[in-house]
């Protein structure tokens, strides 16, 4: 979904591999296709994160990075958020939100913040 | 070579002749042996009989047989009913308390019989009085060790079964009748492991009895037949026969419900503490905080991670105040801890503003060589506040004038 310049995408609630790549390829085809300049990834209705997914993830926000993109990450579960740090996956320093709404500010304080420099 | 006897002059052969009869009788000495009148007159005695009542020949032979017997069995009219039953069935036997001319007693099996004569008159009676008193002793002896055995066994508070090796019950003390509600003619019989509430745990438990030899504080519950539940502890070993072989298991069960009872309340305490000790606060909107007391184990850090997150979840908070003044020592584990903890706060999108770090805690903290540029750290609970508000664009300002306070 597009926002203006902001691409909102909902990862689907229990993603395995196929689904996950997949979601990258779309993404990286809709950040070509369009003005977009940042990107919500939602993963608040994700249960379960295992190390592809995390992997997956971060590569992803690389990707858009490299695409001149900033990505927020919102509405991560608190028992994913536990199993994530207890299978030491950080997820880098990707900007992260409670929700949508506190998501979109922080993209949009990014995208402003780099407007400036 | 063949012993061949010497015929009598008479023709008969010895053995036949009545001195013979006598001499055998007379030979006797440890049983008596009497031939009595219809009447119960004793007529003939031997050594036997004279030994056994310290009685002579002369004074047994003509006296009623009546007196061989105490007084008090006379006036019960043992002795006469005695010689009412051999007249009219043939044949008496009995055991029976006999008098020694000292006044001392001996117990006697007494067997009475009719004398046929020729024509099948009936003569007169046989009377053989075997001393049993030894026997008896023996017996008695054997009967009072039996029941001191099975009164031990009975006085046992402990429930104790034993097992054939089918599995079923061959014998239980009282207190496996009042720990199970049903009675020994219930339980014996039945198979053993149809009284726990995991039958197939208790099969596995005396298995390995017949298996092992043994077990120790086997761990199972017995189910009462009113439906509740009794956790005991199993001690079990196998017994045997005289030739050794293994003829079943002998069970002892300890009651340890208090002791489970207790535990459990130890268990729910300690957890109740666990939880009062982490109590996550709203103190403004978007801000939640956390006093940390005590030392940080994993199993609380576990506890004061997941209730900080859902706190976060719950209050909607983009900021969370952990703050660490109530921790004596810090070691690398609880830095690991908080390092954790702050992980996943931030995974949620929330920022954890660590605050109460003393001067000790701060050296430890660089000492131990973590990385702790990424996090807002101040020194006090105040100071963290003050970030908040600040990074939630908040002021607190002076109600009259409107100028900014610190």
């Amino acid at each position: 979904m597009r926002l203006g310049s902001i691409l909102m995408v909902t990862v689907p609630s229990d993603p395995d591999d196929d689904t996950i790549s997949d979601l990258q390829v779309r993404i990286l085809s809709s950040m070509e296709g369009s003005t977009a300049l940042g990107l919500i990834l939602d993963i608040s209705t994700v249960q379960t994160v295992d190390s592809f997914f995390a992997r997956t993830i971060t590569e992803t926000v690389q990707m858009v990075s490299l695409m001149g993109g900033i990505t927020v990450l919102s509405g991560m579960q608190a028992a994913v958020a536990v199993t994530t740090t207890q299978l030491g996956l950080t997820l880098g320093s990707i900007p992260t939100a409670l929700n949508v709404d506190r998501a979109m500010i922080t993209l949009q304080h990014l995208l402003e913040e780099r407007r400036l420099s | 070579m063949a012993v061949k006897g010497k015929a009598a002059a008479g023709g008969a052969p010895w053995w036949d002749q009545p001195t013979s009869y006598q001499s055998l009788v007379d030979s006797v000495d440890d049983v008596g042996i009497l031939m009595l009148d219809l009447d119960g007159t004793i007529r003939t005695s031997n050594p036997g009989m004279q030994s056994l009542t310290g009685r002579s020949g002369k004074d047994l032979v003509g006296s009623d047989f009546a007196s061989l017997f105490p007084s008090d069995l006379q006036d019960i009219g043992y002795p006469a009913q005695a010689l009412g039953q051999v007249v009219s069935a043939k044949r008496f036997e009995g055991v029976a308390r006999q008098a020694h001319k000292d006044g001392s007693e001996f117990w006697a099996n007494i067997a009475l019989a009719v004398i046929v004569g020729d024509g099948r008159a009936v003569l007169g009676i046989s009377m053989v009085v075997r001393d049993v008193t030894a026997q008896r002793r023996a017996d008695e002896a054997a009967r009072k060790a039996g029941a001191y055995s099975r009164s031990l066994i009975e006085a046992s508070l402990d429930p104790l079964v034993t097992i054939a090796p089918d599995g079923t019950i061959t014998d239980v003390n009282g207190a496996t009748e009042r720990v199970t509600g049903l009675g020994r003619d219930v339980l014996v019989g039945t198979d053993f492991s149809d009284y726990f509430t995991s039958p197939s745990e208790a099969r596995t438990g005396y298995e390995r009895v017949f298996r092992d030899g043994q077990v120790v504080d086997y761990p199972l519950e017995l189910r009462h037949a009113d439906g509740s539940v009794t956790s005991v502890l199993y001690n079990a070993a196998v017994y045997r026969d005289e030739t050794g072989e293994v003829i079943g298991v002998f069970a002892a069960a300890r009651d340890v419900t208090e002791q489970r009872l207790a535990e459990r309340r130890i268990r729910q305490q300690s957890q109740e503490i666990l939880e009062l000790s982490t109590p996550v606060m709203q103190i403004w909107e978007g801000v939640v905080a956390v006093p940390l007391i005590g030392n940080l184990d994993s199993q609380r850090t576990q506890l004061f991670m997941e209730r900080l997150l859902e706190r976060i979840v719950e209050t909607n908070s983009p900021l969370a105040i952990v703050d660490i003044m109530g921790v004596p020592t810090i070691d690398t584990q609880t830095a690991q801890h908080l390092m954790e903890t702050i992980t996943a706060v931030r995974l949620l999108g929330a920022q954890v503003i660590l605050t109460g770090v003393r001067p000790a805690i701060a050296q430890t903290l660089v000492h131990l060589g973590v990385d702790w540029s990424s996090i807002t750290t101040r020194s006090s609970l105040s100071a963290g506040l003050k970030v908040a508000l600040e990074s939630l664009e908040l002021r607190v300002v002076d109600r009259e004038t409107g100028a900014p306070r610190s």
